[in-house]
């Protein structure tokens, strides 16, 4: 004999319920995880682990409802991103006697020649891989466009610079390309159902890389500057209606 | 045994549903190191992951390249539809050498033989030749500019500076960087796309028919004039669509 509790619950949903499961509302949406890279460098960030609330993670760091999973709602993903960010990205203090180690000031080694240009991406739904993207600080550039900078050189320290005189002449400054024609678009896109469990991480097989601006980047989350990195998806959350 | 047996069996007991195929964006990518003293030629997806970077002998992880098999794909459509070619630096910390806590790739005018200028003639040079099954298909003069990653670093200023060595006399700008184009919009995209075929044989080579590629050893290499034997990677990426059965 057949049971009757689906009609059961469906008739008991449709009259008495809070949510309309026969329609569904589709918004624009980014789900994002920051974790802290280690200044010893690590093997493997995981993200979209940690969900707000936890200790020392909070909104800036993700806006996941629930570790590994998107909830009760479905995510048609649309493009992936990495993204670097740092409490104090100082630039300060440019002179003449520290013109020699000057750009780790701004992480501009770690950008030109650091974990940046290294990694590995990879995105596993279920268990099986639907993105694995190399060096993805490049190839997962951030979303949204950059804020403008503009370099006057204004620090030079001597009025003319001469042959055999120690100078500097402007500040070390570089990031992530921050375009949304770079944007890297998953074309199909992908649909994360609820409840799906998923894993994004970003490994280092081919062995650690330090951060080189040790002298900017804390060793912990808790003091001025930990160094943060996250991934961030852009796309479209479908939720029942209400 | 009988193919009606095999796909029966298959439909009941498989782990994969070859009737229905999915499509996701993806990439098969190979990086290997050049001599330090120049290469008449660099070979893509030759060597899989878990076999040794035939330069420095490292064994190749999937930093390196998502190949598992000598020359081919595998048991996957592949539909190409742009071609990328890189060439970086490897990080400093596995480029073997230790300059401290700055480490600036010299790029003065100034400076014969700089690390940038090197790698700035290897960006101008090459012929990217590649074939399917023997055949070749795509021949592509100066594949570093014809074909750029279409991703890199935004350099908003390198801060120029100068130690008060005689050689360098500076004025403002002199210290540059170079990278191929990072813009999205500027990669090679094939048109018609080219299916690749599961066990297809996959030859990609970049000749240097004119010259070896550039000599990097004793560069100079740091804001102290130090000079070393920087490591260079070049990267062949062929972006597009992996075909693969439902599960």
């Amino acid at each position: 004999m057949s049971t009757q509790s689906e009609a059961v619950i469906m008739a008991a949903s449709a009259q008495f319920g809070t949510i309309d499961y026969s329609r569904w509302q589709a918004v624009r949406w980014q789900w994002w995880s920051y974790i802290r890279y280690p200044r010893a460098g690590t093997t493997e960030l995981n993200f979209f682990g940690q969900v707000a609330g936890q200790t020392g993670v909070t909104m800036q760091d993700t806006n996941l409802p629930k570790a590994g999973s998107f909830g009760q709602t479905h995510f048609l993903l649309k493009t992936i991103s990495t993204d670097i960010r740092i409490t104090n990205n100082d630039a300060d203090g440019f002179t003449n006697a520290n013109y020699a180690t000057l750009d780790t000031q701004t992480l501009a080694s770690d950008y030109l020649n650091g974990f940046v240009q290294a990694g590995l991406f990879t995105l596993n739904i279920g268990a099986r891989p639907f993105a694995t993207v190399p060096k993805p600080f490049l190839y997962l550039p951030p979303p949204g466009n950059d804020v403008d900078y503009e370099n006057s050189y204004s620090n030079q320290i001597t009025a003319v610079p001469t042959t055999g005189t120690t100078n500097v002449v402007g500040l070390p400054f570089a990031t992530q390309i921050r375009s949304r024609k770079n944007v890297y678009v998953c074309d199909p896109n992908i649909l994360i159902e609820a409840e799906q469990q998923f894993t994004a991480k970003i490994s280092f097989p081919s062995g650690l890389v330090p951060v080189i601006a040790t002298n900017v980047v804390s060793t912990d989350d808790v003091t001025t500057n930990p160094l943060k990195i996250g991934v961030i998806f852009d796309g479209v959350l479908l939720r029942p209606m209400q | 045994m009988n193919p009606d047996i095999l796909n029966s069996l298959q439909r009941r007991f498989g782990s994969a549903d070859f009737s229905r195929y999915q499509i996701v964006r993806g990439q098969k990518y190979d990086f290997v190191r050049l001599p330090t003293v120049g290469t008449p030629s660099v070979s893509f997806f030759s060597n899989p992951v878990g076999a040794s970077d035939g330069t420095s002998g490292i064994s190749k992880t999937y930093e390196q390249t998502n190949l598992v098999k000598n020359a081919s794909f595998g048991q996957e459509y592949f539909a190409l539809t742009q071609i990328r070619c890189y060439a970086n630096f490897v990080p400093q910390a596995r480029s073997g050498i230790t300059t401290g806590t700055n480490f600036v790739f010299r790029g003065y005018t100034a400076l014969a033989n700089s690390a940038m200028e090197k790698l700035n003639d290897l960006l101008h040079t090459g012929v990217l030749e590649i074939s399917f099954a023997q055949k070749l298909y795509y021949q592509i003069n100066k594949p570093f500019i014809m074909c750029p990653p279409g991703f890199g670093i935004d350099v908003s200023s390198l801060g120029s500076s100068r130690t008060g060595a005689a050689q360098e006399t500076q004025v403002s700008d002199t210290n540059w960087r170079v990278q191929p184009d990072w813009r999205a919009e500027s990669v090679y995209n094939i048109d018609p796309i080219q299916i690749i075929e599961p066990e297809i044989q996959i030859g990609a080579v970049i000749n240097f028919p004119d010259a070896n590629t550039p000599n990097f050893s004793a560069t100079a290499l740091t804001t102290a004039n130090a000079t070393a034997d920087p490591v260079v990677e070049v990267g062949l990426i062929f972006d597009g669509y992996v075909i693969r059965p439902s599960q």
